[in-house]
């Protein structure tokens, strides 16, 4: 499914009123599918207004822009909001705050439940053995306990296997490594790059880690001010310095190396992977390609 | 004598599994120390107990001549000991930006006077005077989180926690935050304990402890520390990026320096090799 936002623009104060400040001014993107996408831009650039968009969860206002997301037209009246969400999973920043159930088994099984009322009690005992499973935990271990017993980390798992339970093929996540320690964060980046091997088909992560960012992202966005300033590869993204750190952004480790490297005369062009980074300043120093 | 020491501190919040071990340390007034551990490592409530917000059920809390086992002085480690927390929101209490810097001095009755001068104080020292009329709801995050800082500093607190205080913010309040902080650290002399997830933020304390289930297992200086990677990567953390960077380069035979650490010195030290070929 592909993602086509034209000319969206939201405001929280009651539009109709001027002076009310814009959260988004005309953003326009497309999102291929397959897409690791990320979103960087300051605390208040429009960036989470911009992503709650993507479920419906903020719905685009009359003449206001427009969203289609593969068939679904969130423009329409009669957009089916809850197939939607089914197919569009979104991961909130410290998501282990939204666990509510007594047992894991139950607060995975909830969106199931919801999106899919149809379904067997042991189809859904299966989907969500699955997606527990798939998150890194001990099903028969964590099923009956309750979610709030759990480390910090595992609720964050919990919280995901509820959202991935439906099978989503967009994934959308808003700073889900927040808070995590480094290994966490490790651990939860491997989970998405799995997850987008499988089922999920398209990744938008919202991030303030702009390593993150550069060794994950097949592209960004910038936004700034609620509107969105570059697209591009981590390369296009990160070319210009000056106005990333105007903005309150930073270079990832790899780029601000090049960066200096490149007075030198030094000039590796990784696409700022660090595996990348690390071959290309090999064949610059130790020299010889291997 | 040190301004803070815990001598085998043990902590357990339900009576039966102790997450803070028999921890001992002490801290030297003007110190920039930085605490580090894996998600539920202890090193939070070991944050607590610097400043008596916990008690530890074995061992003592010093700070400052202050003993955490009497309860009229626990109330004096307070004040000379200042948290910051994570979330900027929940550490706002008033609806404009001086209200809220002289609640922690109004509630420990100081007088009206003096509590306008420190407002001042603190305000200037996180560089925010411009904001005191402001309403802190629209504020970046990293103003926001300096606002809680000079709510902090309005009581001249000896030393600053900071709690995972900067996890939240983007990167350029992450930077405002810690400018703050290090000047403060310089300046005024602010002893300063960094609890932090950021590796390169542990780059620039004078010294480190890295927690790992409730227990102190690695302490020294930031390049000590880092020299020790498989007990570093055995606690859940890591070693900042520009320091695995230079140790994959070394092990493939570019002629670095060992004990590289940051981005800008690995960046200079490849400048300097490649004007040496």
């Amino acid at each position: 499914m592909r993602i086509e936002v034209k000319d969206l623009t939201y405001s929280y104060e009651q539009s109709s009123k001027k002076g009310g400040q814009v959260a988004l001014d005309k953003v326009s993107i497309t999102i291929e599918e397959g897409e690791f996408f990320g979103i960087i831009g300051q605390t208040g650039s429009g960036k989470s207004t911009f992503v709650q968009h993507l479920n419906g969860l903020i719905k685009v206002e009359k003449d206001r822009g427009s969203i289609k997301i593969g068939e679904f037209d969130l423009t329409d009246k009669k957009c089916d909001f809850k197939a939607l969400r089914k197919k569009v999973g979104m991961v909130f920043q410290y998501p282990e705050h939204q666990l509510f159930a007594e047992t894991v088994f139950e607060d995975v099984a909830f969106g199931l439940k919801n999106f899919a009322p149809e379904m067997s009690e042991r189809e859904i005992e299966e989907r969500v053995e699955q997606a527990i499973t798939l998150v890194g935990l001990d099903y028969s271990k964590v099923k009956e306990k309750s979610p709030f017993e759990l480390s910090g980390g595992q609720k964050r798992r919990v919280a995901i296997a509820g959202v991935i339970v439906t099978k989503p093929e967009i994934l959308v996540l808003d700073e889900p490594v927040a808070g995590l320690d480094p290994a966490g964060k490790k651990d939860f980046l491997a989970l998405l790059k799995k997850l987008h091997k499988m089922f999920v088909k398209t990744v938008v992560l919202v991030s303030h880690d702009m390593n993150v960012i550069s060794e994950h992202c097949s592209r960004a966005a910038i936004f700034s001010a609620g509107k969105i300033l570059t697209v591009g590869t981590p390369k296009d993204i990160f070319a210009n310095e000056d106005e990333l750190i105007s903005l309150g952004l930073s270079l990832p480790t790899t780029a601000f190396i090049e960066k200096r490297l490149s007075h030198s005369g030094i000039n590796p062009k990784s696409n700022l992977t660090v595996s990348d980074f690390i071959d290309k300043l090999c064949e610059e120093f130790v020299g010889g390609k291997r | 004598m040190p301004l803070i020491e815990l001598k085998n501190v043990s902590f357990s919040y339900d009576k039966k599994i102790d997450v803070v071990k028999n921890v001992s340390l002490s801290v030297e007034e003007g110190e920039y120390v930085a605490i580090i551990g894996h998600n539920g490592s202890g090193k939070s409530t070991l944050a607590k107990l610097l400043n008596a917000l916990v008690l530890p059920d074995e061992g003592s809390v010093t700070v400052d001549g202050f003993s955490s086992a009497d309860k009229k002085q626990v109330f004096d480690i307070r004040k000379t000991v200042g948290v910051v927390f994570q979330n900027p929101d929940n550490q706002l209490v008033a609806s404009i930006v001086e209200d809220d810097v002289a609640f922690g001095p109004e509630n420990v009755g100081i007088k009206r006077e003096e509590i306008g001068e420190r407002i001042n104080f603190a305000l200037s020292a996180v560089g925010m005077e411009k904001f005191r009329r402001s309403s802190p709801m629209h504020l970046s995050g990293g103003q926001k989180q300096r606002i809680a800082i000079a709510g902090v500093l309005a009581l001249k607190p000896k030393v600053l926690v900071l709690d995972e205080s900067t996890a939240m913010l983007d990167p350029q309040g992450r930077k405002e935050v810690l400018s703050v902080v290090e000047r403060l650290n310089r300046t005024q002399k602010v002893t300063v304990i960094n609890v932090t997830h950021y590796m390169d933020e542990v780059v620039r304390a004078d010294k480190v402890y890295v927690v790992n289930d409730g227990e102190i297992v690695l302490s020294g200086t930031p390049s000590e520390i880092f020299k020790k990677k498989e007990e570093i990567k055995a606690c859940g953390l890591e070693l900042p990026l520009a320091a695995e960077i230079a140790d994959a380069l070394i092990q493939r035979g570019v002629k670095l320096p060992e004990g590289i650490l940051t981005e800008e010195r690995l960046a200079e030290e490849l400048c300097a090799l490649k004007s040496k070929i």
